[in-house]
Parts: C-alpha cells; sequence; structure tokens
C-alpha cells in the first residue's frame, strides 16, 4: 500500500517472517541430513505431518515466496522451455526443482514424496511432474475441499462447520477419503520410519481448534474497535501461521497476535491514517495496489478480508474419539466462497461497502446482487494493479454514494 | 457419395432433433457431458441419454450474463465448456428434462453449480433436474468400490425420477445393444485406420457425435447401413494424420486439416474414436460389468498416474500409423498442457513428426489453415 502515511505494522508480523524463516532452514537443514520432508497442498495434510513430526512444505505459500521475490516470470520461461505454455502459478514450484539456480532460499531439498491433490486436473499433473522430477513417489488422494459439494452449502452454513460439519459432508466421499488417507498414511510411515500416533493427532486437533479460537478474538476485536487495528496487510502476513496449525509455535504466535491488537484496541491506536470508509475487501488476493490510492483520495480504508473468517473455518470438533475422521471430513469441506458469506463478514467488521475482484463483465455478479440486496454498496475491479482503469471505476463508485 | 454419408452430414446438421422428436412423443431426455458415462443405465430406465456439446466458436450470451459472473474467479473455463452450457442454459434445448455432470475437469464439474444457481439468476432455461455422478480420478480397490457406489446412487436416483425399477433385464439389453453399437464403430473405425483410408475425419466424428443424440438402436441402424456401403467409398490418398489434445465437438477442425489434403486418421479426445471403444464386459451381473467399465476408463481424460495415460495414447496412435500428429491444445484447457510435452517426447521416440498448438482460440482459422497447411506440406512422404 502507498498511502500519504504507512500505518504501523504490528511487531508480530516481524516475529511471523523470522519464525517462517528458521522453520524452513530448519526444515532444509534436517531434510540435507536425510531426514524425509513432505511436500504437500494447501489444507490438506499439515496436521497430519505435524503429528507425524514430518517437515512438511506447503506448496502455495512456496509459489507465494517465488513471486515475492519477483522471480514468477523466471520461472514462467522455465516451464515454457519444458513446453507447460502458461502462466501457471501452481507450477512455480516445480520450475523451481527444473530448475533450481534461482530457486529462493537456496531450492529444495529432495523430498520422501510429494501428496499429490485432484484439486483440479492441473494440479494432479503437476504434482505428479514434481514428483517425477525429484525422482520420488506422487501419493494421491481423491477429492478435497475444491470438489463441487453435490448439495450446495446452504444460508448460514459457516456456523455449521464446527459442531455440525458431517452434515456438509458427502458420506462416501468421507469414508473412501478415509480409506485413502489411512493408505497414504501406511505408505508414508513406510517411507519415513514414522509412526503416527492417535493421541498426538488429537493433541493437535484440540490446538488448532483454540488457535481458531484466538484469532476469532481478533476477528472480534477488530469489528468492535471504533478504528480498524490491524491493517489488511497485517492481516494477511498473520494468517502465514495457519500453515502451521496445530503446533505450539502456531500457538505462540496467535496468542501474541491477539495481545498486541488488544493493546491496540485499548490503546485506541488505528491501522490506518483516515477511516472515512470502512470497506471489505471480498478477494482471497494480496493488499491490493491501489489501497494506498482509496486512502488517499477518499480516505477509506480496506478492514478486512475472507481470510478471518476463513480461519475459523479450520476449527472442528471430534466426535466418536475419532480425531482422523473429523480431520478428513475438514479436508472435503473447508468454506465456499458464497455470496452470503462475504456479505455476513462485511456487515460483522461493519463496513459502509465492498471492493470485489473479478473478470469485467457488463452483468452483476451474485456477490454484487448480494451486496444490493443487502445495502452494502459495491464496486468491482478487474484487478489488483493501481491502474489508471481501477481509479477510474473507484472514483465514480465514490461519485455516486456521494 | 454414399447417400448414408448425406443422411449422417443432414442429421448432424440437426443434432438434437432425435432428442426432440422423442420429447414431442413423450418421452424423457437426461443430458451428459462426457464420454464415460453408464448411458446404458439411462436407457434402461427408459430415457433417452443426449451427450450435451456445441460449438466452441459460436457465441453465448447466455453463459456471459447468468453463468460466467457467478463462477470462482479461479476456474478456467475453455470454450468447449460453455458450448455445452449455453443451448441448456439459453433454454434452446428446452427437451432436456435431466441434466449429469461428472466429476471430470473442474470447468465441467463447476457447470453442477452452474446450472444450479443459473434459474435464480434468472437464465431462461427450463426446470431440469441435476444430478452429480461422482467418480475417483485415482485407480484402486477402495476406488472401484466407491464408484460402483456412485453407479448405484445413479441407478437409484434413475429409479426415483422414472418411478420404476430399472431391472437387470431391461439393463443386459441396454449393454447388449450399446456393445452391439461399440463392435459397429470399431469397424467403421477400421475404414480410417486402413491404408489408404476410406472415411474421411469429418465424416468419422459427425458419426460419432450422434451416438450420443440418437436413440441406440437408430445409430446403430445408421452405422450398419455406412458399413454396407462401405465399398461404394472412394480411398482417400495424402497425409494420414492424427489429432491429439482438447475435445472438439464439432468437426470445424477436421474440415480444415481434410480440405488441405489430409486425413484424420485417428484421434484420442472424448468425441472421436474412444466413442467406439471398451465394450462393457459380459459378467454374470450387468451392473457389476457397468461399473468396471465405469471405473476403468477416465473421465475428462483426467487419468493417474501419467504413464498409464500415455501408454494408453500411445497405442492408439500407433495403431492409426498416421504420417504426422497434430498436438491442438485450445485456450483454457489446464489438462492437455501438463501431458504435452511427454506426447512429443514418445512421437519423437517413435519417428512420428509433430506440430504442437497451444493456446488456441477458434478464430484464427485463416493463420491456422496457413500453417497447418506448412506443415502437411514439410512432412516426408509415406514410404
Amino acid at each position: 500500500m502507498t498511502a500519504t502515511q504507512d500505518p504501523p505494522r504490528l511487531g508480530v508480523v516481524a516475529r511471523v517472517r523470522d519464525h517462517q524463516r528458521a522453520w524452513l532452514e530448519e526444515t532444509r537443514r534436517r531434510a540435507l541430513e536425510g531426514e524425509g520432508f513432505a511436500i504437500c497442498n494447501a489444507d490438506e495434510f499439515e496436521e497430519l505431518f505435524n503429528a507425524l513430526d514430518i517437515p512438511v512444505l506447503v506448496i502455495n505459500p512456496w509459489n507465494f515466496l517465488i513471486v515475492a521475490q519477483g522471480k514468477a516470470a523466471h520461472f514462467g520461461r522455465v516451464l515454457e522451455a519444458r513446453g507447460y505454455t502458461g502462466p501457471h502459478f501452481f507450477a512455480l514450484g516445480l520450475a523451481s526443482t527444473i530448475a533450481p539456480e534461482q530457486a529462493p532460499r537456496g531450492g529444495l531439498p529432495t523430498p520422501a514424496f510429494v501428496l499429490g491433490t485432484t484439486r483440479s486436473e492441473a494440479e494432479l499433473r503437476v504434482t505428479e511432474l514434481w514428483a517425477r522430477e525429484f525422482g520420488v513417489p506422487c501419493i494421491p488422494i481423491e477429492f478435497n475441499l475444491a470438489s463441487p459439494a453435490k448439495t450446495l452449502p446452504s444460508p448460514g452454513w459457516w456456523q455449521l462447520t464446527r459442531d455440525r460439519w458431517p452434515e456438509l459432508t458427502d458420506p462416501a466421499r468421507l469414508e473412501l477419503r478415509l480409506d485413502q488417507v489411512k493408505s497414504a498414511l501406511a505408505r508414508i510411515e513406510a517411507l519415513t520410519g514414522k509412526a503416527l500416533s492417535f493421541s498426538r493427532l488429537a493433541d493437535t486437533m484440540a490446538l488448532v481448534n483454540a488457535q481458531v479460537d484466538l484469532v476469532a478474538e481478533v476477528r472480534e476485536l477488530i469489528a468492535g474497535a471504533p478504528r480498524c487495528p490491524v491493517s489488511v496487510r497485517d492481516q494477511l502476513s498473520l494468517y502465514q501461521p495457519m500453515w502451521h496449525r496445530g503446533t505450539p509455535a502456531a500457538t505462540k504466535l496467535f496468542s501474541a497476535y491477539r495481545d498486541e491488537v488488544a493493546g491496540r484496541v485499548r490503546s485506541g491506536v488505528g491501522a490506518y491514517p483516515r477511516e472515512n470508509h470502512r470497506l471489505f475487501y471480498a478477494s482471497m488476493r494480496e493488499d491490493p495496489s491501489f489501497h494506498g490510492f482509496l486512502q488517499a483520495e477518499f480516505g477509506a480504508a480496506l478492514v478486512g478480508t475472507p481470510y478471518l473468517a476463513a480461519a475459523l473455518t479450520y476449527a472442528r470438533t471430534v466426535y466418536d474419539d475419532d480425531p482422523l475422521r473429523a480431520l478428513v471430513a475438514r479436508q472435503l469441506f473447508l468454506f465456499a466462497q458464497t455470496p452470503d458469506w462475504l456479505v455476513n463478514e462485511a456487515q460483522f467488521l461493519r463496513c459502509d461497502g465492498v471492493v470485489g475482484v473479478e473478470p469485467a463483465s457488463e452483468y452483476p455478479s451474485a456477490l454484487a446482487r448480494a451486496c444490493h440486496a443487502a445495502g452494502l454498496p459495491y464496486v468491482s475491479v478487474s484487478g489488483t494493479g493501481d491502474s489508471d482503469a481501477t481509479r477510474r471505476r473507484l472514483r465514480e463508485h465514490f461519485r455516486r454514494r456521494g | 457419395m454414399s447417400g448414408v454419408l448425406d443422411e449422417v452430414r443432414r442429421r448432424h446438421d440437426r443434432r438434437d432433433e432425435s432428442a426432440r422428436e422423442w420429447r414431442a412423443a413423450g418421452g424423457n431426455v437426461l443430458a451428459y457431458m462426457c464420454d464415460n458415462f453408464p448411458e446404458e443405465l439411462v436407457a434402461a430406465a427408459g430415457l433417452l441419454p443426449f451427450r450435451l456439446g456445441g460449438d466452441p466458436g459460436a457465441p453465448a450470451p447466455h453463459v456471459a450474463r447468468y453463468v460466467a459472473p457467478d463462477r470462482h474467479p479461479m476456474v478456467r473455463v475453455p470454450r468447449f465448456v460453455d458450448a455445452m452450457l449455453e443451448p441448456v442454459v439459453s433454454g434452446a434445448q428446452g427437451f432436456v428434462d435431466y441434466v449429469v455432470v461428472p466429476h471430470g475437469r473442474r470447468a465441467v464439474e463447476a457447470c453442477y453449480e452452474s446450472l444450479s444457481r443459473a434459474p435464480a439468476a434468472g437464465a431462461p432455461m427450463p426446470e431440469v433436474r441435476l444430478f452429480y455422478l461422482d467418480k475417483s480420478h485415482v485407480p484402486g480397490y477402495s476406488e472401484s468400490v466407491f464408484d460402483h457406489h456412485c453407479l448405484l446412487a445413479f441407478k437409484a436416483q434413475l429409479e426415483e425420477w422414472c418411478a420404476a425399477p430399472v431391472t437387470d433385464d431391461a439393463l443386459a439389453d441396454a449393454i447388449t445393444q450399446a456393445n452391439h453399437g461399440r463392435s459397429l464403430l470399431a469397424r467403421l473405425n477400421r475404414l480410417r485406420t486402413c491404408n489408404p483410408p476410406r472415411l474421411s475425419g469429418t465424416d468419422a466424428a459427425m458419426v460419432y457425435a450422434l451416438a450420443g443424440a440418437m436413440p441406440r438402436a437408430a445409430h446403430n441402424d445408421l452405422v450398419q447401413r455406412l458399413l454396407d456401403d462401405a465399398a461404394s467409398l472412394p480411398v482417400r490418398p495424402g497425409r494420414r494424420i492424427y489429432l491429439a489434445g482438447s475435445p472438439h465437438p464439432t468437426p470445424r477442425l477436421y474440415r480444415l486439416v481434410e480440405s488441405l489434403g489430409a486425413t484424420i486418421v485417428g484421434e484420442d479426445h472424448c468425441w472421436g474414436a474412444r466413442i467406439a471403444g471398451c465394450p462393457v464386459p459380459v459378467t454374470p451381473s450387468p451392473m457389476e460389468g457397468l461399473a468396471d467399465r465405469y471405473h476403468q476408463r477416465p473421465v475428462c481424460s483426467i487419468e493417474f498416474p501419467l504413464d498409464r495415460a500415455l501408454e494408453r495414447w500411445q497405442a492408439s496412435v500407433r495403431l492409426a500409423r498416421p504420417d504426422g500428429v497434430l498436438v491442438y491444445v485450445v485456450d483454457g484447457d489446464e489438462l492437455h498442457i501438463w501431458d504435452t510435452p511427454d506426447r512429443l517426447e514418445r512421437l519423437a521416440q517413435d519417428g512420428v513428426p509433430s506440430l504442437h498448438l497451444a493456446r488456441q482460440r477458434p478464430a484464427d482459422d485463416v493463420k491456422l489453415r496457413d500453417r497447418i497447411g506448412a506443415w502437411l506440406n514439410g512432412l516426408p512422404t509415406s514410404p
């Protein structure tokens, strides 16, 4: 964000960054010493690997690191040279293994395996090709949070995710995935020499729920404070500990996050110089470049994104002493980006408008229609850049709002 | 010129005519979206199975208005998917009573939610009842059990819709008829793979497309008459080309290639010779046989591991003995981007020349014709 005055960053952001760096270096060291480490997609197997004490690299954070280092174009060319016509964000990690010279942090050591995903036909192939590049097995597991639900989530579905999750889960898919996860675990245990402990997994699931509670406190603090205490940029940075959910380290980071935000609220510190308009940023992309323009021109602040609400959907109540079933059910349904969910979040955060990022269309999206029905002014832009077209669109929006 | 071929072309121009007639006569029509589909169950339930398709080059204004604005921004949708949706969403195919969406490509499976929500968005489509037909993309015993149960769930849904049981006898009859049709299509395909070929890829593609649009008995009769007429078909000199890559629901590219003097003698996409292949195995229970075939065949060409898909494909190419392979991948095809380099490598190992056309859009016909023409002219002459 480029504003007249950059908001003060939370101190815990630096702790998270340091933790990430130290964790990656530690993982690298352990892998180089011969300890098996894993690569998997986000929101799939992290808790299981943490419970197994197997270091895990989650694919998209690694890809985001490549983007943050300005190397996406380079690795796009690497893919093109292999015949994979792009661009392909998901395959940046594969590219960093094909040509590791410019990979972040010296590149990835060889994993014991890649956990494949059938989240889409492309992701299935990319994980398989990545495993082949390393010369290690690819273990695919069917169905996941991206698989369309046979019964569309009912209004207010987010109130069911923690305790009434069986209502959101297709029983046949759950049984298949449980079978596949158990088979995968047996194979992983054979490959790494580590064994999953039931009590460790139960503890991990309990820790995840406690961490979600901490994020829920932060969300309520943001919603209730007269001025937004945490910038969107920091909110996104503080999502990173979710990749380590279920670990004591994540609990420490989320506790520090909650404490620092509570302190800011007590002291009346706001993240933004001006807050004439509280806007909900209904996108799961980065803090947009046009945010500075919103601040400077209209005194408008983005006070929330779907990430806060998404974090709450990781919690699951364990029934029948079966943490694996609860976890696998969550792998099948985490959240759905339905318009009612986004509108609910905007209203919870006391927003007076919503900004969406959507392909240009002459027709209103479902989100636009839902905002209109809820009396929330809505404006969509086609990207996160601070382009002339985006500025024109935002100016027109605020002119109409008066 | 064969009179039967004239009939094929005429029927293909009005591909939904049989379904309209079926509906007008009081029958119900069930539309589906993939070549790996248990059409036999649908026929045994007394419904007409109708495969959705359309011209990816045609505008899709109703999809743009009622579907596209609500799609997940991360899902890339190739034009052939919109081409399937447009006639349903617009109401042009108002004869469709039921739509079955497969667990296939992400853009295809997203049609389930799109069709669920389109009426509320104002789409002028009649009410259709939807079913999501699951299938695992991964091989294995647990997965075969799962796929088997998916078909049983589909059978139960059909029985509920039709308020009548799907009997084993009816299913066995439907399987017999469909297997007969597949054997006829396999014979027809030999008119392409023989050297020199006698049947153009364009005409073959139309026959295949009609297989998912006519009652099976009528289609079998059409193919049988075409086979009876085969001796009258002239031989086709010129380059033998195999078409790989994205699906082609219309023969537009076939016409273009064959207008340059070549013949498309084989392909691996889901609107081609795959429709002929893989009869339902004969087992004591027709349902078991159907479930076995459903499990063993890929949906939307999604198959794990890659090597298995490549081996199947390589065998298909070798059977066709092409002078060259045209690998045509359309813009938004998220599947074939990733297997194309391996395919090209296998072709090179077999000494088969290839042309890879990536991220193709339907509007570039003149440039496309020039490019393919130049490639065809440069191919070595067959021994």
